[in-house]
C-alpha cells in the first residue's frame, strides 16, 4: 500500500507535520497559524492568504478554539 | 483558416454530435481512423471530412501525421466523443499570438480540466498512448469541450504493455495504466498500477502524481474502507495542494463515512469552502465543480443535522 514512507522524503516535512497536526485537530489555531506563517516565509502568497482568511473564520466562530480548551 | 484533428475507431454513436458542433464554422476537419469495422467512417463523409486509415501508428504518431495532412496554419483537436459548447475564440485564431493555447474540457461528472487544444503549426504530439502537445503555453481560449467519455480503453492498453517493455524504468505508463483501470472500475488493478506509479515516480508535486494520489485515496475511500491509508495519503496530496477542495471534501468524506467523526468532518468541509474559494482563476489543475459548490455545504447541514440530534438526545436514567 503507499504510505508516508523514505519514498516520499520530498514532501516538506514541516508541511506534513502541519497538516498531521490538523487532521487529528481540525480547529488548531496554532498549526493554522504556522502554516500561515510557513507560507509567508516561501512565497506563497495565496495560500498564505487563504490560510489567514481560514484561520480569521475559526478564531471568530462560536465557542472556544479547540486548543485553547486544555 | 484553421483544422480541426480526430482521431477515430468505431465511434458511431458519438461522433455525429462531434462533427455537428464544429461543421458550421470549420470547413477543413481530418479524420485518422484506426480501423473502424461500424458506420464511423460514414458518418465522417458525410461531413465532409478528410479520412485517412492507420492502424500501425501509436496516439502521438497518429496525430502529428494528421497535422502533415493539414494546409492551416491552425489546428485543434476534438475527441470523438466531445461536442465543443463555446467555440468562441477558436474561430479566431488569427488573433492569437501564442504558438499553443488550453482550452476547457468538461467531464460528464463534473471536473473540468484545461487541455491544450489550439495550436499552430510547427507544434507536434508527445506520448504513445494519452498524447499531448509537447510545447508547453499559460495561455487559454474561452471554448469549452464536453466530453461524454470514450467508451472503452481496449486499444490503449497494449500500447501501454508495449511502452512498460521499452521503457521499464519510466513512471509514465503505469500512470496511465492506472488511469485505464480507474476509469473501468478495476479497483485492486488501479491500486496496483498506482503504487508502482507513485513509487517511481521522481516529482511528486507534478499534476499526474497528485491526482493519481488523490485517486488512490478516494478508491481506497469507497472500495477499501481503509481510513488510515486514505487520510496518510490525502496529507501528502494537501502538502502539494492546499487549496484543492476536493482534497478537504475526501478528508472529510473519511472522517463522515468511515470513522462517523461528523464534527471534524464538517471542519475539513468548512476547509474545503474557504481555502477551495481562494484557488487562482489561472490555475490548471482539474477543478470537480461539485466539490467547489454544493457538495461542501450539503455535507455540513448534515453534519450539522446528525449532531444536533445527538445533543438533543437525553439518556432515560
Amino acid at each position: 500500500m503507499s504510505t508516508i514512507s523514505d519514498a516520499d522524503s520530498r514532501f516538506s516535512p514541516d508541511l506534513i507535520r502541519l497538516f498531521s497536526e490538523i487532521q487529528d485537530n481540525p480547529r488548531s489555531i496554532a498549526a493554522y497559524h504556522q502554516l500561515v506563517q510557513l507560507y509567508r516565509n516561501r512565497g506563497s502568497a495565496n495560500e498564505a492568504e487563504a490560510f489567514a482568511k481560514l484561520l480569521g473564520k475559526i478564531k471568530h466562530a462560536d465557542g472556544p478554539p479547540p486548543d485553547q480548551e486544555q | 483558416m484553421l483544422t480541426a484533428h480526430l482521431l477515430t475507431k468505431n465511434n458511431e454513436s458519438s461522433i455525429e454530435a462531434a462533427l455537428s458542433s464544429i461543421k458550421s464554422w470549420s470547413s477543413n476537419i481530418i479524420v485518422v481512423d484506426q480501423g473502424s469495422t461500424d458506420r464511423t467512417l460514414e458518418i465522417c463523409e458525410k461531413y465532409k471530412a478528410v479520412v485517412y486509415e492507420k492502424t500501425s501508428l501509436n496516439r502521438a504518431e497518429l496525430r502529428n501525421y494528421s497535422i502533415q495532412r493539414a494546409e492551416t496554419n491552425w489546428h485543434f483537436m476534438i475527441e470523438p466523443w466531445e461536442v465543443l459548447v463555446r467555440p468562441e475564440e477558436l474561430r479566431r485564431p488569427t488573433d492569437l499570438t501564442a504558438n499553443c493555447y488550453y482550452a476547457l474540457v468538461m467531464q460528464s461528472g463534473g471536473v473540468l480540466m484545461k487541455e491544450v487544444r489550439l495550436w499552430k503549426t510547427g507544434c507536434s504530439f508527445v506520448g504513445p498512448a494519452f498524447e499531448r502537445i509537447k510545447e508547453t503555453t499559460d495561455e487559454e481560449v474561452r471554448s469549452t469541450f464536453y466530453s461524454s467519455g470514450r467508451n472503452d480503453y481496449n486499444d490503449l492498453l497494449p500500447l501501454i504493455f508495449h511502452w512498460k517493455n521499452r521503457q521499464p524504468l519510466l513512471a509514465q505508463p503505469y500512470y496511465y495504466e492506472a488511469c485505464i483501470h480507474l476509469a473501468e472500475g478495476r479497483w485492486d488493478e488501479f491500486l496496483r498500477s498506482s503504487e508502482y506509479y507513485l513509487n517511481m515516480v521522481l516529482n511528486k508535486s507534478e499534476i499526474s502524481s497528485v491526482m493519481n494520489r488523490y485517486n488512490y485515496a478516494l478508491v481506497q475511500v469507497l472500495h477499501k474502507g481503509n481510513a488510515k491509508v486514505a487520510i496518510q495519503n490525502l496529507i501528502l496530496c494537501i502538502c502539494q495542494r492546499p487549496l484543492m477542495a476536493e482534497f478537504w471534501c475526501l478528508l472529510g468524506d473519511v472522517h463522515y463515512h468511515l470513522l462517523n467523526r461528523f464534527e471534524k468532518a464538517r471542519s475539513f468541509y468548512e476547509n474545503a469552502i474557504v481555502l477551495g474559494a481562494c484557488r487562482l482563476k489561472k490555475d490548471k489543475w482539474p477543478m470537480d465543480i461539485v466539490k467547489y459548490r454544493d457538495y461542501p455545504q450539503k455535507m455540513i447541514e448534515s453534519c450539522n443535522k446528525i449532531l444536533n440530534s445527538v445533543s438533543h438526545f437525553v439518556p432515560i436514567v
